[in-house]
């Protein structure tokens, strides 16, 4: 019978610690009671347990023991030694795990901002937020409803989104956030920094407003002293109540300030809002959601509506956190798999780096064994050598990622939350440090084996001569498959993406935004009230910028494509009595010159000319393709009425679809209304330079604060810079995916050579033979190769097949290419296979040069 | 030991279990009675860690025997206790009695054995 054996790793491990000398007594005594008196009372498992319990908690003793003991240093220092000798190979292995460590720890430090870290609101997954439809505001009648007859949420609260205008000393600004219902902040459970959030009487007055860190730090010097004082907010004096901390997440990324709602829902009448809610204890979301589709319904109802299964089925309760973080998880859980896979890719490299280097040190260790060197005393050798290596992979990683953070957190998407507290914390380094150790036990666990002949090793080393090492030649073979596995996979993924950032470079806006200047101005109501003040100052501001050198045309829009923000309003085709439907459109207010200087096509009829743009004109509109289909007649020449009041608006021209939200999306259906009908006060200007824009921008800035320094500006941006603002997360996934691809084919055929060149120099002696009896160079060159592809072609097939199961965690990030596209995902493999053959180049040719009287002569 | 000379509390935990043992023991027996005695948890590393301290002061000594099939053929390393270790127990004792005279711990309402 056999004796039930401890577990054995947790026993080698234990070997590996204790000095050689007193490993055998030590490891007895553990084995001895393990078997006499701990198994037969505990059970197998929990014998095991027991075991590695011992094992485990010892290693702080036993590792003390050492840095008093004689032992380690020596080891240490022959270590550095046999690095210092052969510096190509350590900095080859330093280099290595001080990338993919750098890589690693920075996308980790990022997920663990950004999605590990808790939300700092109270028990955050019992948030919820209900989405009516696609378009996900609510109106007041809806928000109401939500508070008085949901009785699955506990509490709810509404926000609005708002602008201020902070107007005290030189600089006026204008800051974006929201009007939120008085409870807005004891419902999330979020406190403030300073001061306090919002009571019920604020509602009232609405004299007070609470401010986000960012802008009390940038406008109020950070002074905790601000609270209580009064500044002027959008023409009104108002008091700080409050300030959030550095750590809040606005629900919305970019919110800075905080204003009460007025408690009457009906006074919001005619803006959106959301509503936010905190699900009672015990309740579902399905639950919840099954309700709010019977309240909203309800209201529909009561309101003289219909409600259709389809209406029903868009109505949404969904997890607020989901909300905020939108497709971040997608995207992070996408990045840190595909840096697992560079990790583990570099793991195997670094592995297969130092079983060669074992082999030739096999002389080494044979000369330490013969001279009393156990073993385990080489095994410990090369454990202390694996983890010196890896500590200094770790330091180099260390660094990179200080260095390198800044310029990963630059391309993140600006929306994610807290996307400006990504850094070095000490959680970071923890995972970095584990990191390490974990590569080391990875990297580290084939050359022990292999060296101290134990188990697995002895296969490993097992026959000598002429197929010196087939097992070990295994071994590495299989991480070789592995290798080309993983790059293929890494290879596949930036493939893909490549392809998404392509066609969404493809995609045609509708609008040329090359050589474009764009923006943002909001004239305070106090000086310019009303349309003829707004018109004299946009129109002072025209003709400065058009006078600028280079400025070729110069419009303005209130709502800038790729930007947020829309005003919709029904229209007829027909007089109001008429029995055709409503029809919905979004409406642009344009400035002559707008479709000129954005360069957006005319389709039919003819553009706004200067005389729909002077006061009294008639209504005269331009429609975008998608109304002039929707439509269901043809729109051109006729009379359309618009809004409740049938404003009547003769349609000029059709102009071509302008992708309003982002590339992704197809056109809405837009009308262009003049100015001077709907004198807009926030507008965009847009004006067209011909040559490099960039270098008009600090002119447009004086040009535009010459006429009045005291009107907030936002910009002057590029409006390239915009629409590349929207392609942000496809084009840093494809980034780093492509980074991650080149390191693995990099590292996948550094493998791929070591591996061939060391079978070569092997089996110099079999060659040799081979080449003496008549083979010629030609054939025992591609044998080489053909050996030398095997492991390849396997890992290929396997990763390619990876890829196409895999393909699908990157569905919703793709654009224009299917997950399993045969081009992104065929040519991964074709790449990764040049590399192999290129790799394998210098190892053939070195085969078939052999000198057969030389390799016959040597052994 | 610390550097008085004195006996550190694990130490003398694991001198006296070799005392309890007939001056003779090694890492499993002495492992099992201080974990039997106590009550806690004990690990061989902390043992052997300590056993090996205590050799290098002189406290005791120990040598190489065969293995035998219970531990795979092992050797075992018996610790056996020196002079000067008992002579270190000893002082042990003394210094705790000394410490010990005139302390009523039902005077300082503690609990007192034999008392429920």
């Amino acid at each position: 019978m056999r004796t039930p054996a401890p577990p054995r790793i947790a026993r080698l491990l234990l070997q590996w610690l204790l000095p050689p000398g007193d490993a055998a007594a030590v490891v007895g005594d553990l084995d001895e009671e393990y078997q006499r008196y701990i198994r037969p009372q505990r059970g197998p498992l929990g014998a095991d347990v027991w075991y590695w319990r011992q094992v485990l908690l010892s290693v702080p003793n036993l590792v003390r023991l050492h840095a008093f003991g004689p032992g380690l240093g020596t080891e240490v220092r022959h270590a550095l030694r046999v690095m210092g000798r052969r510096p190509a190979f350590t900095l080859a292995i330093t280099g290595t795990l001080g990338l993919v460590l750098a890589l690693g720890t920075g996308v980790f430090s990022v997920v663990r901002t950004v999605l590990l870290a808790p939300l700092p609101y109270t028990s955050a997954d019992r948030l919820v937020r209900p989405i009516p439809d696609e378009l996900f505001f609510v109106d007041a009648l809806e928000a109401r409803a939500f508070a008085e007859r949901m009785t699955t949420l506990q509490s709810t609260a509404a926000w609005s989104r708002e602008l201020f205008l902070f107007s005290d000393g030189d600089q006026p600004e204008e800051v974006r956030g929201a009007s939120v219902s008085w409870n807005h902040f004891d419902m999330l459970g979020a406190r403030p920094l300073h001061g306090r959030g919002f009571r019920d009487e604020d509602a009232d007055a609405r004299d007070v407003v609470v401010l986000a860190h960012g802008l009390w730090v940038r406008r109020f010097g950070a002074d905790p002293g601000v609270v209580g004082r009064t500044v002027q907010v959008s023409g009104r004096a108002t008091t700080v109540v409050g300030v959030m901390g550095a750590d809040y997440v606005p629900l919305e990324h970019d919110w800075e300030a905080w204003s009460p709602m007025p408690p009457d829902p009906e006074a919001m009448m005619g803006r959106g809002m959301v509503v936010d809610g905190r699900l009672r204890d015990g309740v579902t979301l399905e639950q919840a959601q099954d309700e709010m589709r019977r309240v909203l319904g309800d209201i529909w109802i009561e309101g003289g509506g219909e409600v259709s299964d389809l209406d029903r089925a868009s109505m949404r309760m969904i997890p607020i956190r989901a909300w905020l973080l939108g497709d971040a998880d997608r995207i992070l859980r996408v990045l840190g798999a595909g840096v697992a896979f560079l990790i583990l890719l570099a793991c195997a490299n670094v592995a297969n780096l130092l079983l060669a280097h074992g082999r030739s040190r096999a002389r080494e260790f044979a000369v330490r064994s013969v001279l009393g060197g156990s073993r385990a005393r080489v095994g410990r050798q090369i454990v202390v050598e694996v983890l010196l290596l890896a500590i200094a992979g770790g330091v180099l990683g260390t660094a990179l990622t200080a260095s390198a953070l800044p310029w990963l957190v630059e391309r993140l998407p600006p929306d994610l939350p807290r996307v400006g507290q990504v850094g070095m914390t000490p959680g970071v380094a923890g995972f970095a440090a584990a990191t390490v150790v974990l590569v080391a036990f990875m990297t580290g666990l084939a050359p022990v084996l292999s060296a101290t002949g134990s188990g697995l090793g002895r296969t490993l080393s097992s026959g000598r001569g002429s197929s010196a090492g087939r097992g070990h030649v295994r071994v590495r073979s299989a991480l070789v498959v592995a290798e080309a596995a993983l790059a293929v996979l890494l290879l596949a993924g930036a493939g893909l993406m490549v392809r998404t950032v392509a066609s969404l470079a493809a995609v045609d806006p509708g609008f040329d935004p090359d050589g474009v200047v764009t923006v943002r101005l909001s004239p305070p109501a106090d000086r310019y009230p009303s349309g003829p003040e707004l018109e004299t100052y946009y129109g002072r501001i025209t003709s400065e910028l058009a006078r600028l050198p280079g400025v070729t045309d110069v419009g303005a829009i209130q709502f800038l494509p790729m930007t947020p923000g829309g005003w919709w309003s029904t229209y007829r085709t027909a007089a109001p009595e008429g029995v055709d439907a409503d029809h919905y459109t979004a409406m642009r207010v344009v400035r002559q010159g707008y479709f000129e200087a954005m360069r957006v096509r005319l389709v039919r009829g003819r553009s706004l000319n200067e005389e729909d743009f002077v006061p009294g004109a008639p209504v005269r509109v331009l429609v975008n393709e998608r109304v002039a289909a929707e439509a269901g007649a043809e729109l051109l020449g006729r009379t359309v009425y618009l809004g409740e009041d049938a404003t009547p608006a003769e349609v000029v021209g059709v102009v071509a679809d302008v992708r309003q939200s982002d590339l992704r999306q197809a056109a809405h259906a837009e009308m262009y209304v003049p100015f001077v009908h709907v004198p807009w006060r926030r507008l965009y200007l847009v004006t067209r330079v011909g040559g490099d824009p960039s270098g008009v921008l600090e002119a447009v800035r004086s040009a535009v604060s010459s006429v009045d320094p005291s009107v907030s500006m936002t910009g002057p941006t590029l409006m390239s810079d915009v629409v590349a603002k929207t392609t942000a997360r496809a084009r840093l996934v494809a980034t780093l995916l492509s980074l991650f691809g080149l390191v693995g084919l990099t590292l996948g055929g550094v493998g791929i050579y070591g591996v061939a060149a060391q079978a070569v120099g092997e089996r110099r002696r079999e060659i040799g033979i081979r080449l003496a009896l008549g083979a010629d160079g030609p054939s025992v060159a591609a044998r080489t190769i053909r050996e030398g592809l095997g492991p390849v072609v396997l890992g290929l097939v396997l990763g390619a097949a990876g890829s196409y199961v895999g393909g699908g965690v990157l569905e919703g990030l793709l654009f224009g290419v299917q997950a399993a596209d045969l081009a992104a995902l065929g040519s991964a493999p074709l790449v990764l296979l040049a590399v192999a053959l290129v790799a394998l180049t210098s190892p053939a040719v070195r085969a078939a040069r052999l000198d057969p009287v030389r390799s016959l002569r040597e052994e | 030991m610390g550097r008085d000379g004195l006996l550190g509390s694990f130490e003398e935990l694991v001198l006296l279990a070799v005392a309890r043992a007939g001056g003779e023991g090694y890492g499993m027996t002495v492992r099992r009675e201080i974990e039997a005695r106590t009550g806690r948890e004990v690990t061989i590393g902390a043992v052997y860690a300590t056993l090996d301290r205590l050799e290098a002061k002189g406290l005791l000594s120990s040598h190489l025997t065969d293995g035998d099939a219970g531990r795979g053929g092992r050797a075992r390393r018996i610790f056996r206790i020196e002079r000067a270790g008992v002579d270190a127990l000893a002082t042990a004792r003394e210094t705790r009695a000394g410490l010990w005279e005139g302390v009523d711990l039902a005077d300082l309402g503690g609990r007192v054995e034999g008392s429920r």
